[in-house]
């Protein structure tokens, strides 16, 4: 094959070690990709040029991309029922997040430490990054639109009880609302209350109660209503009305 | 770690003007709290942003705000609060008594 091979990659995987020297890839774009804007110009010229000089290589950019499609709120939702059913776990949870993790197989990596804040009947915690928008991404994965928008950044921290209502989450005056602004090397997630009537549920089973916005604050874990044919949660109403989000 | 401040201290975000990329959001200038917790210490992120070794490095507070001192037309309970991780460079002490400095100036 020589260097004027085309670069339709229909017929072979994604290894590109050619074996042909370090010849440059044009990039591939999306089908329906607009004109690029100076961030996504900036970007790829850095990345080639880091790639170009030797610094990172092509395989360990995708490498970390892989890592960070790995991650996603199911991993943080086992976390969290691992928590609620196991104090000992919880009380190192709390106490040193990521050893606690490690104890999972979860490396939260060297970016940024973790650390838990825990809902109780007094206190409803939610997080909010509003100087740009860190997350917990290598426990919750990669976040949702709206956590890195204007609107939710600045309105959490100005009007919390409003934005919740908007998540549909009525936190009542006697509960304090704890809005955690993220500004610095601390990555945040919220440990849910546990839902009363779960006492008979297993950790997979609580897992599945958790969902993305439980860990961020702007929703809580709810139980499947019970079937009113008495045959247990598994009619559709009772499957609808269990959703949520994520 | 050495650390000016320990929790309970009553402290304030320095209200100095800043360029560049700055970790102290603006809307908590100028605004008193309480440290919570000491987060421990932390390369500074205004000197790591522009390829600096970020040294010294600074200790880093939970800072405990009002909402209800924050934003004066907050309507939700006064027991509301907003908690921000400050660096050490950013905290002022401050005593239980001294009026809101903002406060202060428009009076």
């Amino acid at each position: 094959m020589s260097d004027e091979h085309d670069h339709d990659h229909s017929d072979h995987d994604h290894g590109h070690d050619h074996g042909d020297g370090g010849h440059t890839h044009p990039p591939q774009r999306d089908h329906d990709a607009g004109p690029m804007g100076a961030y996504e110009v900036m970007e790829e010229a850095l990345r080639l040029l880091l790639i170009e000089k030797g610094v990172l290589t092509d395989a360990e950019i995708a490498a970390q991309i892989d890592l960070m499609d790995s991650r996603s709120p199911a991993l943080g939702a086992r976390v969290v029922a691992r928590a609620w059913t196991d104090a000992a776990f919880k009380a190192r949870l709390m106490s040193d997040c990521r050893k606690a993790l490690a104890e999972m197989d979860i490396d939260i990596g060297q970016l940024a430490e973790f650390k838990v804040v825990e809902n109780t009947p007094e206190t409803h915690n939610v997080i909010v990054c509003t100087l740009c928008s860190c997350y917990p991404k290598l426990l919750l994965g990669i976040p949702p639109a709206w956590y890195k928008s204007l609107a939710y950044r600045s309105r959490t921290v100005i009007d919390p009880r409003g934005v919740l209502a908007e998540f549909g989450v009525k936190i009542p005056k006697s509960q304090e609302v704890r809005v955690h602004d993220s500004t610095a090397d601390l990555r945040y997630i919220v440990l849910p209350q546990r839902p009363d009537g779960t006492e008979h549920l297993d950790e997979a089973s609580l897992a599945a109660l958790v969902s993305r916005d439980c860990m961020i604050g702007t929703a809580l874990p709810h139980v499947p209503a019970p079937a009113p044919n008495g045959r247990g949660g598994t009619s559709p109403s009772a499957k609808k009305k269990a959703g949520g989000r994520g | 770690m050495s650390t000016r401040f320990k929790p309970g201290d009553r402290v304030r975000v320095d209200d100095r003007a800043s360029l560049g990329h700055c970790r102290a959001p603006w809307y908590l200038r100028g605004q008193s709290g309480i440290v919570g917790e000491v987060l421990g210490t932390f390369r500074d992120p205004q000197r790591l942003a522009y390829h600096r070794p970020g040294l010294p490095a600074q200790p880093l507070y939970k800072v405990r705000f009002k909402q209800s001192a924050l934003w004066p037309a907050y309507t939700g309970p006064s027991r509301d609060q907003l908690e921000a991780d400050i660096s050490e460079n950013w905290l002022v002490a401050e005593a239980a008594s001294k009026a809101h400095p903002r406060k202060a100036k428009a009076s």
